[in-house]
């Protein structure tokens, strides 16, 4: 198999076979005591003698410009401490590109152009309650230019569609990507791919922008104050509340780097900061809340936003064009496939002085077929819908497994054998999870022709699979630092924020294995000011992390042995060993000597295993599969079973791992059937967010799952291990079930909503 | 508006900043460790409505009141019955609960807001026993109600068998909502006398989002909890 042959476990003990810790259950999250009780603190808790409010001025349009401020009354109204505007020097200094690799969306931090309604500009206010905040901006004089709006990315990519961000690319609405993947290229020869096919098909494929709102509104708090462990010339450490996880690390990076602090002068307050999915949009409090509370003195202040405000998260648009060619016996021999997708108003996703667009949905996943001859040509245009977030799914495999479906379909075959005829490069994992899933789900007893499956209740029954890698993320290095004190612990600490993945306690585990140290001796610990240490963070770079953790918990119990063989009587160190926190002798294990007061070692290891980050070269697999009931009369969907049998190449922390199965297919379920941000095409206003209108999944949404998981040790990570969440809040697999169930079109539009249903049972018109 | 230059504000002795300590913005765990087995309580900061100053005791915040804000009129005195516990709190009379939760009584567990108002649960304390919004109930009307926070619950030795279930099966993931399922937890066993099905506790719960999906956590937690809290009835 392709790629197959050049890998394998890398690193020091990767190919462990017996675990004590690794993979076991019931080992509490260290910090989930304070966040069940309360008194874990998130930045809306935050409140401090002296505490003031901010909030920025936000455009009541789609696109605007700010002709002219007057913030002279405003600034007359009691309680009011602080109005900055664009104007004010040092703000507009403040560097427009942090970090530095977002290279695109060059928008000030507080400018004159709103880019999407409710956009923060203009000018920012310090007062001393929130309704004094909103009191005062209501009297601030703003002369705004309407500006023409774009809120389809298909509009945008239009001729002669207005062009929104000329300082980006002044000919037309077309943005790049990070990465700077291809916009256009091919593999083989489509053309003679097609004369090749039996069949041609077509399919269109939508996706409306999806809220990807943290749970807690973003608020961010700061102040100045003396640095306990010194203040060089009088320094002032800045105290901020963290936000963002992965390396940009948010308002800790925006706050040294935009003032031109040195990062031990800034400190995170809570590592709490509610969830984040894979989301990257921060509001201009982030960089803005420091400033504020510098110019006052110190004093602290908070930046909030209500709901409302901070509901533009928003995973992007896409739509999909893709024409497959496919042989008698369901094998792809040609693909071209187009998409047009939106990268935001920022130009990419990001807040406002960022801009960045990570691997958008695109025919990538085709190169894990057997496809020979592919071509694919991707669109991306910035719009006013929001700034956007990153794609929440492997959204590559999306346009594969619908094409794996309209093949199912037109040749009468079960989508299971056409996933296992097409897809290659990943075995064993893709058959050791389709048989894993099959299994769980009853596929051989639920699976029937498209619209041959009635229940007694009249409903229309349905069911679907489908395939997608398990992504190893590593793109950053991790940096360990592991130190055995006096007391017979071993203790690492982490400054990065929490977003529910527990990393932390994965790594806990991995070190108490290697060590040979009970769990509970293995202390991983939050420690605010220390950004030189591990930020480690999202799901599915938490196997990343725990790889580099392993390599150091090796150096460390090396070096321990090299010093403190002799107390047990050994000869050497390999005559010595550590098991269940005590020093002992191999040859005879009942010699045992605490580890308290041996004296105090430390190693560090700084590093990644050389994982696929490149989608192409995944081994690691996925599949997953879904159950619908259809009723005809009102076309409403009920999801009867979502099963993922996932491959996280070997499981570290079972708990953890199947609550991020858990929330991502809770995720996708909801993205499926209910979820879409509703901008009005008359005025670019965004017309429901918030938690009325724009549905998320309540705990009687939530779909039965059965979920498994299959270890095949292919992944990059520790012990062959891999990622989870990126895999499974796509949607669409919910859509084939329905397609399934009525025997009618695919719905080529989410969420598939019940007048879409009855649109593909022929009983309302289409939309369009 | 006083403004200090950025030059001069980072050099000592230009700013006159405030002296609480970090202990004041309430870090560190009133549950203590798993190992303890049993939670600490939390001692109560009485705090200025105006200002923010705290105190030790009631009399010193009326004291400071009435001199450092002497032009002001005292505001309203509520008596809250928190968690067990009695105290004197200022509050103005368009202060919510949520906001005397954050502002004056120091727990912030039920003071969670994900939604604008009313619309995510995030909030839910028990008043007299039966779940309410705190962002949509006005502190004045809460004096002589009983009032539950999650912090009450979980430093209550009888619930500890929920706080460990709780904890147990990763029921947080980013947390923001947890507090407010776990208040809720409680009511659903009283409510169900420490037998629910899993039909009511989704139903009971329907109320509180949670954007992780950790829902199916919450009917294991709790259904674990009453199995060996009714066993020990």
């Amino acid at each position: 198999m392709p790629g197959m042959a050049e890998w394998k476990l890398e690193g020091t003990n990767d190919e462990r076979q017996e675990f004590k810790y690794v993979g076991t259950w019931d080992h509490p999250g260290r910090q989930s005591w304070d966040m069940t009780s309360g008194a874990a603190k998130y930045p809306t808790d935050l409140y401090r003698e002296g505490q003031l409010y901010a909030m920025c001025l936000r455009s009541p349009y789609g696109h605007a410009k700010i002709k002219k401020l007057d913030i002279s009354e405003a600034e007359k109204i009691e309680g009011v401490k602080l109005i900055l505007t664009y104007e004010d020097e040092e703000i507009a200094a403040m560097p427009k590109y942090i970090p530095s690799y977002f290279t695109f969306g060059q928008s000030p931090l507080l400018g004159t152009e709103a880019e999407f309604e409710g956009d923060e500009v203009g000018c920012v206010v310090v007062a001393e309650t929130e309704e004094i905040c909103k009191k005062a901006l209501d009297y601030v004089k703003v002369d705004w230019e309407v500006l023409p709006f774009i809120l389809d990315c298909r509009e945008a990519g239009k001729p002669g569609a207005p062009i929104l961000r000329p300082e980006m690319n002044p000919d037309s609405n077309m943005t790049g990507n990070t990465f700077g993947a291809a916009v256009k290229w091919e593999n083989g020869n489509v053309e003679e791919g097609f004369k090749e096919a039996d069949y041609i098909e077509t399919i269109e494929y939508g996706r409306p922008m999806w809220s990807q709102f943290r749970s807690m509104p973003a608020a961010y708090f700061s102040y100045w104050d003396d640095d306990p462990w010194g203040n060089p010339d009088g320094e002032k450490m800045c105290y901020v509340t963290n936000h963002a996880h992965f390396p940009s690390n948010g308002p800790l990076v925006s706050a040294f780097q935009g003032m031109g602090l040195h990062e031990d002068k800034v400190r995170a307050l809570s590592p709490y900061m509610a969830s984040r999915y894979c989301d990257f949009v921060e509001k201009r409090g982030a960089q803005l809340s420091p400033v504020l509370s510098k110019r006052l003195g110190g004093v602290p202040v908070k930046m909030v936003n209500t709901r409302r405000q901070a509901f533009d998260a928003a995973v992007p648009e896409t739509y999909f064009t893709i024409r497959i060619g496919f042989k008698e016996d369901g094998t792809l021999c040609a693909v071209h496939c187009k998409n047009v997708h939106q990268s935001g108003a920022r130009g990419g996703y990001g807040d406002k002085t960022h801009g960045h667009l990570v691997l958008p949905p695109n025919a990538q996943a085709f190169k894990s077929t057997s496809c020979p001859n592919i071509y694919s040509e991707m669109e991306y245009y910035v719009t006013n819908g929001a700034c956007t977030t990153a794609d929440p799914g492997k959204d590559m495999w999306e346009p594969v497994n619908l094409t794996f479906a309209k093949i199912a379909d037109t040749l009468g075959m079960d989508i299971t054998d056409v996933i296992m005829k097409n897809v290659i490069i990943t075995q064993p994992s893709l058959e050791a999870c389709m048989e894993a899933g099959k299994k769980a789900f009853h596929w051989d007893e639920k699976w029937h022709l498209a619209g041959k499956k009635v229940l007694p209740d009249g409903r229309l029954h349905g069911v679907a699979a489908r395939a997608c890698w398990s992504m190893t993320w590593g793109m950053i290095s991790y940096n360990i630092n592991l130190r055995l004190n006096t007391d017979g612990k071993v203790y690492m600490p982490y400054s990065e924020a929490l977003i529910g993945t527990y990393w932390p306690d994965a790594v806990q585990l991995v070190i108490a294995e290697e060590m040979g140290m009970k769990p509970e001796d293995v202390i991983v610990y939050y420690a605010a000011n220390y950004p030189n240490w591990q930020k480690g963070d999202a799901a599915d770079r938490a196997s990343t992390c725990t790889w580099a953790a392993k390599e150091a918990a090796i150096l460390l119990k090396n070096r321990v042995l090299s010093a403190i063989y002799m107390y047990v009587g050994a000869a050497s160190p390999e005559e010595a060993d550590i098991v269940d926190s005590m020093l002992t002798l191999k040859a005879d294990p009942s010699v045992q000597i605490p580890l308290v007061g041996l004296g105090q070692f430390g190693e560090g290891f700084c590093g990644k295993p050389s994982v696929p980050f490149q989608s192409d070269v995944v081994r690691t697999m996925n599949v997953d599969f879904c159950e619908v009931a259809v009723d005809p009369e009102t076309g409403l969907v009920e999801i009867l079973d979502y099963t993922a049998a996932h491959d996280f190449g070997k499981v570290i922390r079972p708990a953890s791992a199947m609550g991020q199965l858990e929330m991502a297919l809770t995720m996708a379920s909801g993205r499926a059937l209910r979820e879409e941000i509703i901008w009005d095409p008359n005025t670019g206003v965004l017309l429901n967010g918030n938690m009325y209108d724009y549905k998320v999944p309540t705990a009687l949404d939530q779909p039965p799952m059965d979920n498994v998981a299959v270890e095949t040790r292919c992944g990059g990570g520790a012990y062959g291990s891999t990622g989870v969440a990126h895999a499974h809040t796509n949607a669409g697999l919910v859509g084939c079930a329905i397609q399934n169930a009525t025997g009618g079109d695919f719905i080529t539009m989410q969420p598939f909503t019940p007048d879409r249903v009855l649109a593909a049972l022929g009983k309302i018109k289409k939309e369009g | 508006m006083a403004q200090i230059p950025r030059r001069e504000f980072l050099k000592a002795g230009t700013a006159a900043l405030a002296g609480a300590t970090l202990s004041a913005l309430g870090l560190g765990s009133i549950t203590a460790s798993a190992e303890d087995g049993a939670a600490e309580k939390q001692v109560f900061v009485y705090t200025c409505p105006v200002c923010g100053k705290q105190f030790a005791d009631f009399e010193q915040l009326r004291g400071h009141f009435t001199t450092k804000h002497k032009e002001l009129d005292l505001p309203k005195t509520v008596t809250f019955s928190i968690n067990e516990a009695e105290y004197d709190v200022f509050v103005e009379d368009h202060w919510t609960l949520r906001e005397a939760l954050i502002r004056a009584i120091g727990l912030t567990g039920n003071a969670k807001q994900m939604c604008d108002r009313g619309g995510c649960g995030s909030c839910t304390v028990l008043i007299d026993g039966k779940p309410a919004l705190s962002c949509t109930t006005l502190a004045v009307e809460c004096a002589g109600k009983h009032i539950e926070t999650s912090e009450g619950i979980a430093a209550d030795p009888e619930y500890r068998p929920l706080l460990e279930a709780y904890v147990r099966n990763d029921t947080a993931q980013c947390g923001y909502c947890t507090p407010a399922q776990f208040t809720m937890a409680k009511y659903i066993l009283n409510k169900y006398d420490f037998a629910p099905t899993e039909e009511q506790i989704r139903l009971e719960l329907s109320g509180n989002i949670c954007r992780c999906g950790t829902y199916a956590r919450h009917v294991k937690a709790i259904m674990e909890a009453a199995a060996e809290m009714k066993g020990g009835q």
